[in-house]
């Protein structure tokens, strides 16, 4: 999820990725900075982001998360996998119903 | 893959951090500060927003944790941390570090260099391709069988054809043999290790030639043409310079001209382990140089080979086996007797493994390098062992440290592991040092072992087995000593441990048990140790001082060998008298002889032979010597009987023989030996022959000075049967002879005269000349080298054993000061407390030797064949060791226990003190030495001797500190003497007192030294003062009016804790500047008094009020009522809410008869003990006035009054409410004595405003003024009414706001609660007050008492 947002906002702090994350699921998801951050360092120790500490709109010092190609092919894979096994499981609960 | 890659990461940035924790929490302040925004955008409270966000993270430090958690890995994070926690450990405690370090280091060291004598004599294969297919060809019983040329003879040439030509079962086999060459002509000779190899040798190895080529088949074929050689590597780097030019280059080899062909690959020094090669010459060009190389007796040639394809050494074995019969029956020797014969074909030949090479070293060395090992084995052991106890002792010092990390959530694994790291640390910079020693060592050791009869040439350097061993030693002792006391520390118990003080034992107990056993099995282990050095030191000297049945000393023994002038067979003989001629008559020789054989040179020649009373076949064997007839003379053998040989016993006389009289004893029972006829079998060169016994010469040892295969009961004074035969009656005239000479003064100096002098006669001749004594010292050198190496590890031991117990004795005496404190002062004497002590040490030394005993005869038993006289299991060396050890032992423990003995009882008991007494003790001790260099005309040793001796009489630190001065004053000669400690801020005395601030201290704060003040100073100041700071006045009129000369300041390491005055010198102008010295030199002493003093005072009297507060409080929690009485009338409760420190509040339930019950509650003024002595004095007299159930309730206040007032001090009172029920009439009688009026609810009237009643009737607090008087008030009650008496703590308790409960609450509370049953209302009182209070700090107890009404 974080990869996508990356991949749809572009580079961003970790706020932002957390609001995003908030906005696109109607408050279903709330991320909070325990979860976000750790993600968010696994992330950039695979190498599927890269971090650098940058200026946001207001000014401020932020730290932005940025995919990079591994990341981005690694997005890909995920969301195949992703369809696939959603595809079985609607299938799976169709075919049930 | 991915994963790896975050896991290396993780690695990385756990050694170098790429983000910082400032990093990471600047990223989530940012990420709390946009939700802050996000939120004021929304118009929400922002505040309220980051606290959520903080809630949901769980706040920044829990997110924090996460993320380092996510950076790095924590298990090596923790290594590194206690990596880093073990050095700094380590650096603190040098000495220990060093000790143990070192110890370590040279325990692996030695094992790793026996180990790595053994690796390379035995472990390691041969350099050369699958060594695993080679095989030797060798036949069992060959040994000893004709004529054997070397230790390396196994089989004949003739054999050597046959089986090349019969055998399928190799691809390719080879033949090769010693051979002892001489390189170049004349005075350049020297002498060369050679191989005589046969053609396919380099081919069927496999070996690739360094330079050049090796040899092929036809460098060895039998037509044997060119004269062709390849030298090792080390002997063309070495001998030949290394140069290119080598192959191609010729070699002058026994006087023949050989070409170079190549260089043998380096890593090939031969097929025998040990000892490597010079040149390698083709084997037929050694069958053609010698003619008796092809004999078919001579048994020099080794053959090996390689299995062929699908052949097992079973196969081959079966296949050589089945060949033997055929090829021996080719190749049965001439001239043997027909036994012998038989004994010859029945011989099989079989296929032996041989990948690891051919070794005599391994065989003469590997029982005492196997030995060394267990040897060096056991001194790590022990070393493991002290280290353990060492670091249990540590480990205890450390107890309270470890117990806080227990407590405060460390793990014990985390614990362990701090510990084995720490341990970890020493075990692998030990054997870092170790790698160094133990090359140097096995170095040394093959330096000590090396000489010229057994040469040693064994690479030695570090390689990865030696690494992997020391590698293995290390780990290994890093469990022993770390991981054992690690996991007994870890196990400690937090409470128990930090309130222990050093006079505790319970938790001590374990690790004493565990250091005992320790200590038991090092004794039990060192013990070994010790018996094995006294055999190896005895069975040494045993050996060096065996009698050898002749005289060493001066003889020489000269050879001359064939460098291709020697005369042809037929001459020899002539040659030989020549040359016995020719010494002779060298100035210096006494006599000379020839021989075959030079004693314990290792050679044996024997022969079988019949007695002429011998029924049957059965041959008999002894060991024989063809000899000149000045043998005996020139060896100082005596004649027993009969004559020696002379110049008549010749080829064509009669055969003669001088035997021994091992000999006669042996063969001939002991019966008159001259004239018998002794029967020789018939060997090949020597047929039988028939001699007769002509004399009888003492017995002498023959080959070697064991001679374990002397023909004779082994021991130490066994001699072998020796027949001797004139040497011109030798049946082969040609054979090598030596000649024996005596020098008739120095014999190195006729060792080089003879060397000259026949060096130049005959260039063809070499010749060779040695003294014999030094060769036989050489003989020893295994022995020497186990004797000097068990003698050292033994002392090792030792010392080893003497630190361990006096460890484990010195621990256990200083755990035990109490006990013995309280002994001595019982009345033990100083030797019963020694003994005491001792006890324990014996018992470990009877522990240890009981294990160590039969341990040391099990293990050395097998050491029984290194050892000479002497059994394994000899009792006397048994014994003696082990009451070296006892002794040794009972010495190291001795010294603690006597100096726990030598404890002034009252120290001992007060544990604390004590140390302050030793210290205190230490630095006079220091002084004293120090002083001992100083001027002795005042006396400064017996100064401070005396001041000791003082101290140590002293009964209190006052009088010590006392005695001290005056000892000092006299001493010095000073008029007075003033000790001026600070207090405060200023410096009192008993007499005077000076500012903190004021100029001697300031002066004496930046000067070390004593300051002496002349009169001459005292003006200056006075006057300096006088003018600009007058305030100063008053403290310069102090100090000269003491008539101070000189004022010594007393320092600790952080402050000036007192300054010591001294007035001038009676009958002197001032101090000596020895005096001076002396000064400067105790006042260091009494710093040292005077801060553990104050310390000690400090500590004493925080610790004496705890545990008075602790008894107080148990004391007044006993005053109170247990039970709550029980009345028709009225129900009643109470509690009592104690506060930080004991208070003085009191409430008791009186049961006074006629259903009375009086209801009692106190509060005494102030706390603390006082406070709670008052209240008892309240209870007990209230009690006594109050039985009389009449008395009036006015009279019983005056009554207390009068006894508080009497029996405490004026400022001490207590406020008292006093009522007395009556159930009958429901009546309330009461006075209060300046107690908060209690409150009564009236039933039924809870609508009105004023349903609460206080109770004030009375008068004042009681215990403040004599002869006050009291009025008494009566209530009626009506069922339902409530009372409540409470002190002033309910009312005063603070809440966390420090706002007060107050009465009005009380009230409303009351009011609310007074339709519920007593206790109801009291634990709702209760829940109030918490709730009230909640965490604040309440200063007093909070008691009150409900009654209700029924």
């Amino acid at each position: 999820m974080v990869l996508q947002t990356l991949d749809t906002l572009g580079p961003q702090h970790g706020y932002a990725i957390a609001a995003r994350l908030e906005q696109v699921s109607s408050g279903a998801l709330q991320v909070n900075m325990g979860t976000l951050y750790p993600a968010l360092m696994r992330l950039e120790q695979r190498a599927l982001i890269r971090g650098t500490w940058g200026t946001t709109e207001a000014n401020r010092k932020a730290r932005f998360y940025g995919l990079t190609a591994a990341g981005r092919r690694q997005l890909a894979k995920e969301k195949r996998a992703w369809e696939q096994m959603a595809g079985i499981i609607h299938t799976l609960l169709r075919g049930e119903s | 893959m991915r994963v790896l890659r975050e896991w290396w990461q993780r690695f990385r940035s756990t050694l170098v951090p790429d983000r910082r924790d400032e990093d990471l929490e600047a990223e989530l302040q940012l990420h709390l500060e946009l939700v802050a925004e996000e939120a004021r955008r929304r118009g929400d409270d922002p505040d309220d927003a980051v606290r959520v966000a903080r809630l949901e993270a769980g706040g920044t430090a829990q997110a924090m944790e996460a993320l380092r958690d996510q950076r790095g890995l924590l298990w090596l994070e923790d290594l590194v941390r206690d990596g880093q926690y073990g050095l700094r450990v380590l650096r603190r405690s040098p000495a220990f570090t060093t000790v143990a370090i070192v110890t370590l280091a040279l325990g692996i060291g030695a094992n790793a260099a026996i180990f790595h004598l053994i690796d390379a004599l035995s472990l390691r294969s041969l350099p050369i391709a699958n060594p695993q297919e080679l095989a030797e060809i060798a036949a069992d019983g060959i040994d000893g069988f004709g004529v054997n040329a070397g230790p390396n003879g196994r089989v004949t040439y003739p054999l050597w054809e046959q089986i090349q030509t019969h055998q399928r079962a190799f691809s390719g086999i080879f033949a090769w043999a010693n051979a002892g060459l001489v390189l170049g002509r004349g005075a350049e000779a020297q002498r060369a290790d050679g191989l005589w190899v046969s053609g396919d040798f380099f081919d069927v190895l496999g070996l690739v030639p360094a330079r050049g080529r090796l040899f092929v088949s036809s460098d060895d074929s039998p037509a044997c043409g060119a004269s062709v050689a390849v030298v090792s590597y080390d002997f063309w780097q070495a001998s030949l310079g290394g140069s290119e030019s080598v192959v191609g280059s010729t070699l002058t080899i026994v006087s023949q001209p050989f070409t170079v062909v190549g260089v043998a690959p380096a890593e090939f020094t031969g097929l025998e382990v040990g000892r490597g090669f010079d040149v390698a010459l083709p084997l037929c060009i050694g069958v053609r140089s010698s003619g008796d190389a092809q004999r078919r007796d001579l048994w020099w040639l080794r053959v090996m080979g390689r299995l062929a394809p699908g052949q097992t050494r079973e196969t081959a074995d079966a296949h050589l086996n089945a060949l033997s019969p055929g090829i021996l029956d080719a190749t049965i020797p001439e001239g043997y007797s027909a036994d012998l014969t038989e004994r010859y074909r029945s011989f099989r030949f079989g296929a032996l493994p041989v990948g690891r090479g051919v070794s005599r070293l391994r065989q003469t060395h590997s029982t005492s390098l196997s030995l060394l090992l267990g040897l060096t084995g056991l001194v790590l052991l022990i070393t493991c062992g002290n280290l353990a106890t060492l670091m249990l002792a540590r480990a205890g010092a450390r107890e309270r440290e470890i117990a806080m990390r227990v407590a405060l959530g460390a793990p014990r694994r985390r614990l362990v592991s701090m510990m084995v790291v720490e341990s970890l640390l020493v075990a692998v910079t030990g054997a870092a040092v170790a790698v160094p020693i133990a090359v140097a060592s096995a170095r040394s050791l093959i330096a000590f072992l090396d000489n010229a009869d057994n040469p040693i040439h064994l690479t030695v350097a570090a390689d990865w087995r030696l690494i992997a061993f020391i590698t293995a030693a290390a780990a290994l002792t890093t469990v022993l000593f770390g991981l054992v006391p690690a996991l007994r520390v870890s196990l400690v118990d937090p409470i128990a441990a930090t309130r222990q003080t050093s006079r505790g034992l319970t938790v001590d107990r374990h690790r004493a048990r565990l250091r005992r056993a320790l200590v038991a099995g090092e004794i039990a282990l060192s013990l070994v140790l010790v018996v094995s050095a006294a055999l190896f030191v005895r069975s040494f000297r045993n050996l060096s001082t065996v009698d050898l049945g002749f005289d060493p000393d001066g003889l020489i023994v000269a050879s001359f060998f064939d460098l291709g002038g020697y005369p042809p067979p037929e001459r020899r003989l002539a040659f030989r008298e020549e040359l016995t001629s020719g010494i002779r008559s060298t100035p210096g020789v006494t006599s000379v002889a020839a021989s075959t054989h030079i004693p314990l040179a290792g050679d044996t020649w024997s022969h079988f032979f019949r007695l002429p009373d011998d029924a049957d076949a059965k041959n008999r064997v002894a060991r024989f010597a063809y000899v000149g007839p000045a043998y005996f003379g020139t060896l100082r053998i005596p004649l027993l009987a009969g004559r020696v040989f002379d110049e008549h016993d010749r080829a064509t006389s009669r055969r003669v023989l001088v035997v021994n009289d091992a000999f006669v004893r042996q063969h001939l029972r002991g019966t008159n030996a001259i004239g018998t006829r002794v029967r020789t079998s018939a060997e090949a060169g020597y047929p039988e022959a028939t001699y007769e016994i002509v004399g009888v010469v003492g017995s002498t040892k023959y080959a070697t000075l064991r001679d374990e295969d002397c023909l004779c009961d082994a021991g130490r004074d066994a001699m072998p049967p020796i027949a001797y035969v004139p040497i011109a009656q030798d049946p082969n005239p040609t054979s090598f002879v030596y000649f024996i000479a005596r020098a008739s003064g120095s014999a190195p100096a006729l060792t080089t005269a003879l060397k000259r002098r026949f060096e130049s006669v005959n260039p063809g001749v070499g010749v060779q000349v040695v003294e014999l004594a030094p060769r036989l010292g050489s003989l020893l050198t295994t022995e020497r080298a186990l004797a000097w190496l068990a003698g050292a590890f033994g002392v090792l031991a030792i010392v080893l054993v003497v630190v361990g117990l006096y460890g484990v004795i010195a621990y256990l005496a200083v755990s035990r000061r109490s006990e013995i404190g309280i002994r001595l002062a019982l009345g033990s004497t100083r030797t019963r407390i020694v003994r005491l002590v001792l006890r324990d040490s014996l018992v470990l030394l009877a522990v240890g030797s009981i294990i160590g005993i039969p341990l040391a005869a099990a293990a050395l038993r097998s050491a029984g064949t290194l050892l000479f006289g002497i059994s394994a299991t000899d009792l006397p060396t048994l014994a003696g060791a082990t009451i070296l050890l006892a002794a040794a032992g009972a010495f190291a423990a001795g010294l603690p226990a006597w100096r726990a003995a030598l404890l002034p009882p009252m120290a001992a008991i007060r544990d604390e003190p004590e140390s302050m007494w030793r210290s205190a003790r230490v630095v006079v001790q220091r002084v004293v030495r120090d002083l001992k260099t100083g001027d002795e005309r005042v006396g400064a040793g017996t100064l401070t001797n005396d001041v000791a001796g003082a101290i140590h009489r002293a009964d209190s630190f006052a009088e010590a500190v006392q005695v001290a001065l005056d000892t000092l004053r006299e001493r010095v000669g000073a008029r007075r003497i003033l000790l001026l400690e600070k207090t405060g801020d200023e410096y009192r005395g008993p007499e005077c007192a000076i500012p903190a601030s004021g100029m001697l201290i300031n002066r004496l704060t930046h000067y070390p030294h004593p300051l002496p003040l002349t009169p001459g100073d005292v003006h200056a100041w006075r006057q300096w003062a006088r003018e600009f700071r007058p305030e100063r006045l008053a403290e310069i009129e102090t100090l000269d009016g003491a008539g101070v000369r000189i004022a010594v300041p007393l320092r600790t390491s952080h402050e000036l804790v007192a300054v010591l005055l001294l007035a001038g010198p009676e009958s002197r102008e001032a101090f000596t500047a020895a005096e001076i010295q002396l000064l400067s030199g105790a006042a260091g002493v009494f710093a040292l008094l005077i801060e553990n003093a104050r310390l000690n005072k400090r500590d004493l009297e925080q610790e004496k009020v705890r545990r008075d507060l602790s008894l107080a409080a148990e004391v007044q929690k006993r005053l109170l009522p247990i039970e709550l009485p029980t009345a028709e009338s009225a129900e009643f409760s109470a509690a009592s809410l104690p506060a930080r420190s004991i208070g003085g509040d009191y409430y008791d339930f009186l049961s006074v008869g006629d259903r009375r019950i009086g209801i009692a509650l106190a509060d005494v003024s102030g706390k603390g003990i006082a406070a709670a002595l008052i209240m008892s004095v309240v209870q007990a007299s209230l009690r006594i006035i109050a039985s009389d159930g009449d008395v009036s309730l006015p009279r019983l206040a005056a009554r207390m009054n009068e006894f508080l007032y009497r029996t405490t001090p004026g400022n001490k009172y207590a406020t008292f409410f006093y009522a007395q029920l009556d159930g009958e009439r429901r009546q309330l009688r009461y006075v209060n004595a300046g107690h908060n009026p209690p409150m009564l609810v009236r039933a039924g009237r809870t609508d009105g405003g004023n349903d609460v009643h206080e109770l004030t009737v009375g008068g004042a607090v009681v215990g403040m003024l004599p002869g006050l008087t009291y009025e008494e008030a009566t209530v009626d009650l009506c069922a339902g009414d409530v009372l409540l008496a409470f002190t002033d703590g309910v009312t005063e308790a603070h809440n966390p706001d420090d706002a007060e409960f107050g009465e009005e609450r009380l009230k409303a509370l009351i009011r609310k609660a007074s339709h519920l049953p007593a206790h109801e209302i009291a634990a709702c009182v209760s829940t109030a007050l918490k709730d009230w209070i909640r965490d604040a700090e309440q200063f007093d107890d909070l008691t009150f008492v409900v009654m209700k009404v029924r």
